[in-house]
């Protein structure tokens, strides 16, 4: 009655995302953002949990290295050591909250509410990305408390308006990319519980061959190359160059004229290509599991 | 019962040959489906039988095997236009429970890009109706499971879909709870003419509810009709005698000589008589008792038809689900013309 090959043309229709219009793409985003955001404020432990860990960053660790470190020119690199991890801390908390955060998507698909956005006419990368601009307010709400706090501790951030607008953008990327990255890894794993377990190895290389506590410099000349290899590093160097200017930024693994001279730029363009790599992979990756 | 494949507008669902499989597993093993629009159509079948995973097909959740047809329409395979006009209770329960009945309905509504005054219009109208007007501020975190049913019966009514699938919808609800969610669709599918498509293993259910039931088991439709045609499908009523005991002998041999008796034995202090058709049965039985000589004295008399819990057993077998039996042996059984009495009206 009906031939396999009608069959065949008309399968792979099925998981397009029904994405229509960009104006019905951003709607859609629209949506999932405002019911992580409705969600926010309904928890309210989860807030203050969210604002308690960088807060002890700031009040535990920066002032016991601050000791050890002399202040104001003569700091590292001309800043003193409030200034320097603050830079550090924005995208440390960035990257905890953003490996974390795939934790909620897998939660509202085994919690079945992910379906009522499954069987509605909507794109899928759509939701994908709702739910990782979801995030960003939370990060955002993360660095605004890192920056108040910092300043009031006395750090010698000089932030206009732009600074700060660059500042969020840098954020924004290395959000959408390690978000994107922890889907990925999240996908593949069996439970939250094996997820978890998954992420504690890879947070500690990312944190320590980073330079988000210390410059790399510090760290011996082979691990320094791993460091590089970090893409924490290019969101850490990108932030402090941004503030402090490309003193703050090691040495490229390869050292090419039009690097050295751009290398904010170049950093930034790292984050790009990441940013945009894990996008795709995560959605990929999310969209995939949907079909289980 | 087999009509030609049309586009026909009469039918809300018209699918031939839906599969599903997940690697070896073949949950859903070729089905046919004819909906007529605006009807409750019941969808029967043990746990494991492939309910769900029909549903998830007919929602574009599931991506099918194969299957050809139309949903409300629209060719199966047109996922954006199906996803338009179709809703779904689920059976598990996929509310957002941190937040209010309210903020729930709405952001449901926004998916579906509704109007802002069309959507307050149709949640205050459609929440009047289910009784939760004073609790629509409250997190659902409070609600109570019957609530939370209502609730997510409202929402996936705010699209005003031309179908609406429920998956098993009042399981784990108290009998207050399930009439009145009942009640409610019945009034749905009266007033708004909406089809409803019910999935479910509850028999009361399915026989309160539903026009149409289809069994299903082990990923293919075992039988289709009414609940009428499905209990008169199994051929036979009973009905129980009892007399005293001295004239129990006698009555029984009287009975056993009436046409269309096909079986009659003294059970305990009763006789039980099996035939087609008890209705008009009885009243030979009782001619019988008091004609041909000596008049017994009937002390009770029942008819029993058969429920639709036996008429289930019948067709599904009264193995346990978790036991691999053998599919081939209970197609067999299935598909014997002659009934023997297996799982029907026990005691």
């Amino acid at each position: 009655m009906v031939t396999t090959i009608q069959q065949q043309q008309t399968i792979p229709q099925f998981t397009t995302s029904n994405g229509g219009s960009i104006k019905e793409f951003l709607q859609t985003t629209y949506v999932v953002f405002k019911r992580q955001n409705f969600r926010l404020l309904a928890m309210k432990s989860q807030v203050v949990a969210m604002i308690a860990m960088p807060l002890m960053w700031l009040l535990i660790m920066a002032p016991s290295f601050n000791n050890l470190i002399p202040s104001g020119a003569n700091g590292i690199g001309g800043v003193d050591y409030v200034s320097f991890i603050t830079a550090g801390i924005l995208i440390q908390v960035t990257m905890f909250s953003s490996l974390f955060g795939s934790i909620n998507l897998f939660f509202d698909r085994d919690s079945g509410y992910l379906k009522n956005y499954l069987i509605a006419p909507i794109s899928r990368f759509a939701i994908f990305f709702g739910y990782t601009l979801g995030l960003f307010t939370r990060i955002s709400i993360q660095v605004a408390v890192i920056l108040i706090l910092s300043y009031l501790m006395g750090s010698e951030l000089h932030l206009t308006p732009i600074h700060l607008l660059a500042i969020l953008a840098i954020i924004l990327l290395v959000t959408i990319f390690i978000f994107g990255f922890s889907v990925t890894v999240a996908a593949k794993a069996e439970n939250v519980e094996a997820f978890q377990a998954i992420l504690m190895p890879i947070t500690m290389p990312l944190m320590f061959l980073s330079p988000i506590m210390y410059p790399l410099d510090a760290l011996p000349k082979v691990l320094r190359y791993f460091a590089r290899l970090n893409p924490i590093t290019y969101g850490v160097e990108s932030v402090r160059g941004t503030l402090f200017g490309n003193s703050f930024i090691s040495a490229p693994l390869f050292d090419i004229a039009i690097i050295r001279n751009n290398v904010l730029l170049f950093n930034v363009l790292v984050l790009f290509i990441l940013a945009f790599g894990f996008l795709y992979l995560g959605s990929k990756a999310f969209i995939r599991s949907l079909n289980k | 019962m087999t009509k030609p494949q049309t586009s026909n507008d009469d039918l809300i669902v018209d699918i031939v040959g839906l599969k599903k499989h997940y690697g070896e597993t073949e949950a859903v093993r070729g089905i046919d489906l004819k909906i007529p629009r605006g009807s409750i159509f019941g969808f029967l079948g043990p746990n494991g039988a492939g309910k769900t995973t029909t549903i998830g097909c007919l929602l574009t959740l599931l991506k099918p095997t194969a299957g050809q047809g139309t949903i409300a329409g629209y060719d199966m395979w047109d996922t954006k236009n199906i996803r338009q006009v179709v809703s779904a209770v689920f059976q598990e329960q996929t509310l957002d429970e941190t937040l209010s009945g309210e903020k729930n309905l709405t952001l449901h509504a926004d998916l579906y890009r509704i109007p802002k005054d069309i959507r307050d219009e149709r949640i205050s109208s459609l929440v009047d109706m289910v009784g939760l007007k004073d609790r629509l501020k409250d997190k659902v975190l409070n609600y109570s499971g019957g609530m939370r049913r209502r609730l997510e019966i409202v929402r996936a009514l705010l699209t005003e879909p031309e179908i609406l699938f429920l998956d098993e919808p009042t399981i784990g609800l108290d009998p207050q709870s399930r009439q009145n969610i009942w009640d409610r669709l019945i009034e749905l599918n009266k007033e708004k003419g909406i089809t409803i498509f019910i999935t479910t293993h509850l028999m009361e259910e399915a026989e309160y509810l539903c026009e149409k039931i289809n069994i299903i088991d082990l990923g293919k439709i075992i039988t289709e009709g009414t609940a009428d045609e499905l209990k008169d499908s199994l051929g036979k009523d009973l009905i129980t005698l009892e007399v005293k005991k001295e004239d129990m002998e006698e009555a029984n041999s009287r009975v056993s000589k009436l046409e269309k008796v096909m079986e009659s034995k003294i059970v305990g202090d009763e006789i039980q008589i099996t035939t087609k058709n008890g209705g008009h049965m009885i009243s030979q039985v009782v001619e019988s008792m008091i004609g041909n000589g000596k008049r017994i004295e009937i002390t009770s008399l029942a008819l029993k038809k058969p429920t639709l819990n036996d008429v289930f057993l019948f067709y599904t077998g009264s193995n346990l689900r978790d036991d691999s039996a053998d599919l081939a042996d209970r197609l067999k059984i299935v598909g014997r013309k002659q009934f023997r009495g297996r799982g029907m009206m026990r005691r």
